[in-house]
């Protein structure tokens, strides 16, 4: 019989990694009490999990790891409301559950023999995070073509991953620009809005594709920039956040038009959400 | 299996026979007087005689409160799924109707919903076909009829002195062999009288223009209807808690000290916290846009994505709106 779909794993969070100066983003390292349940939890990069905490409740993240990590199971945690306060609040060895892992992934079969244009802002680089290090794994590597990311925030210390940032930017397989809208001391890369740094780089349009998440001000103009670029709807990837509660399809909240964005998303195309009703 | 017949004052005998398999509901008065369906007693007779009941029956295979899980010293556990079987006596062929659309969200294949198809397994649908239509009532608009009662087990249709019985699923074959020797077939006389007061039921009720709905409403996303239609609406969620397809909900917690249960809560996309982001964004923010959510979400998503209207057109979102909205009114008007 399978699996009672509200039944969370049993973990326990292993790490908490401050991701940024603000200190309201952190990383947490999860790891599964039972070791089948591990292998259990089969995901690809672009899905997503809800996390539970008995007493305060459920709520949806992307999983910021990639299954190339063998054990380390990642999310990343801004601050937020309710559920978010008393998450940042448990130290390591702390009891979670793990529910999931939910959504359909990024395109990964059409992404195979492509070129990649990935574009983050802010705290929604997490499962870009986990697309760059699926993708740069020496056993996917050759999948696919070239790779740029383009990666802003608002400040150097409000950039999270800092660590694979500089790890990334030493390989020659990849194409990392890192862009603040306020530079401090020391900083000697981009400074301006995603937009610019990308409308900069011109990418070629044919052959690729673009996976895009952010805040939806630095979405807005970036599917401009990209549309001016050549970038037709079918091509730009993007992931959608909607409040959630089941995420299995049945409770009714993350509903857009006929779409659910828990089990038909929340990686869609362009293309695809031209034809639902702007509710996001 | 043919239809069968029982005189009307062995009805009594019949719903006992059905309790030796379980729990058995009929309908009775209830303390404010209305028609109910309530665990059959004999102090409270059956009543055959009634329009429908203000609640719709769907709390039966979703319940307003459910526990989904346990907590036990901070460990999540998975409750026990009530045991026993459940007989229906005298449900609507409309909210009948209604458990298939229902079915078809909860019994979805990989994201089967365990505790909706345990209690819907264990529960067998006796339908009463209607005689007397309310002024509300469109079901004959919306793909049913007085005795349409598929998602029912048995269709039961009472005439003067007899109820006539026809099962309609396995099921329902089951539950009428067991009480097979107080039952007697049917004669083609009754039959026909059953037809023809099925049709007269018919008669009375006024249609509908729900014709092409979901392709009307895909024109009129952007129509100022919806501004004007949402105009009364007080956001009380009356509509949804009363509709027998409507099935969102909520999740959350009871917990002390580690212990305690996650329930699950009939909700409302009236309600703007339905959508309401963390971040204070929300993607619904007036009621013109979670009024058109809903009336879009029945006539057109459920199309789209299960080919069925999640209407069955039992009229108490307009019979109980406190405003006096009326969601045939916005079908009319949609796309003409």
């Amino acid at each position: 019989m399978a699996r009672n779909p509200y039944l969370p794993y049993p973990a326990r969070i292993d790490e908490t990694i401050i991701e940024n100066e603000s200190r309201d983003i952190k990383t947490f390292r999860l790891a599964f009490e039972a070791p089948a349940n591990a292998a259990e939890f089969q995901y690809l990069p672009g899905q997503f999990a809800e996390l539970s905490l008995p007493g305060v409740g459920e709520a949806p993240f992307g999983i910021a790891s990639s299954p190339t990590e063998a054990g380390r199971l990642l999310f990343s945690v801004k601050r937020t409301g309710l559920f978010t306060e008393e998450l940042h609040s448990l130290e390591p060895g702390t009891r979670i559950g793990v529910r999931g892992p939910m959504g359909k992934p990024f395109p990964w079969d059409r992404m195979a023999g492509k070129d990649l244009l990935i574009i983050g802002g802010g705290f929604a680089f997490t499962t870009l995070r986990s697309a760059i290090v699926y993708i740069l794994d020496p056993a996917n590597r050759s999948r696919f073509g070239s790779v740029l990311a383009v990666y802003g925030a608002r400040t150097p210390g409000e950039l999270m991953y800092r660590t694979d940032l500089a790890a990334w930017q030493a390989r020659k397989d990849i194409g990392v620009h890192l862009t603040v809208d306020k530079a401090d001391e020391g900083w000697t890369q981009h400074v301006g809005v995603v937009t610019a740094v990308l409308e900069n780089l011109k990418p070629s349009a044919p052959n690729t594709l673009a996976i895009v998440c952010g805040p939806p001000v630095m979405i807005k103009f970036t599917l401009l920039s990209l549309a001016k670029l050549g970038f037709s709807d079918s091509c730009v990837i993007l992931s959608l956040e909607m409040r959630m509660k089941c995420g299995v399809g049945k409770c009714g909240r993350c509903n857009i038009g006929g779409k659910y964005v828990c089990k038909d998303g929340p990686v869609f195309t362009r293309e695809e959400l031209r034809a639902l009703p702007v509710e996001y | 299996m043919t239809e069968k017949r029982i005189p009307v004052t062995d009805l009594d005998g019949l719903l006992a026979r059905f309790q030796e398999k379980g729990a058995v509901y009929a309908p009775a008065n209830d303390e404010a007087g209305d028609v109910a369906l309530a665990p059959l007693a004999r102090s409270a007779p059956v009543i055959l005689e009634y329009r429908n009941f203000r609640l719709s029956p769907k709390a039966f295979v979703l319940p307003q409160n459910q526990t989904l899980l346990c907590f036990k010293d901070g460990r999540a556990e998975e409750p026990g799924l009530p045991a026993g079987q459940t007989v229906l006596f005298g449900v609507r062929p409309c909210d009948a109707r209604a458990m298939l659309a229902l079915d078809k969200v909860f019994l979805d294949g990989d994201l089967h919903d365990p505790y909706y198809a345990g209690l819907r397994a264990r529960t067998t649908v006796i339908a009463l076909a209607c005689t007397r239509p309310m002024s509300s009532c469109f079901c004959t608009s919306v793909g049913g009829g007085p005795a349409g009662a598929d998602g029912a087990d048995v269709l039961a249709v009472a005439l003067d002195t007899d109820l006539l019985l026809k099962p309609l699923t396995s099921k329902g074959e089951a539950l009428l062999a067991s009480a097979a020797n107080v039952l007697s077939d049917a004669s083609p006389a009754a039959v026909k009288e059953a037809e023809e007061q099925v049709r007269a039921a018919e008669d009375q009720i006024p249609p509908v223009k729900a014709e092409q709905c979901a392709r009307r409403l895909r024109e009129a996303y952007d129509s100022p209807l919806w501004e004007a239609a949402s105009r009364r609406c007080l956001g009380c969620g009356t509509c949804s808690f009363l509709c027998p397809t409507c099935h969102c909900f909520d999740i959350t917690d009871e917990v002390r000290n580690g212990t305690g249960r996650r329930v699950r809560t009939w909700d409302c996309c009236a309600y703007p916290l339905f959508t309401l982001h963390a971040s204070g964004h929300n993607p619904r923010p007036t009621p013109r846009e979670r009024w058109r959510q809903r009336v879009m979400h029945k006539f057109r998503y459920a199309v789209e994505n299960f080919d069925r209207l999640f209407c069955v057109g039992c009229g108490r979102c307009i019979r109980h709106c406190p405003a006096g909205m009326d969601l045939r009114t916005v079908l009319k008007e949609v796309g003409a």
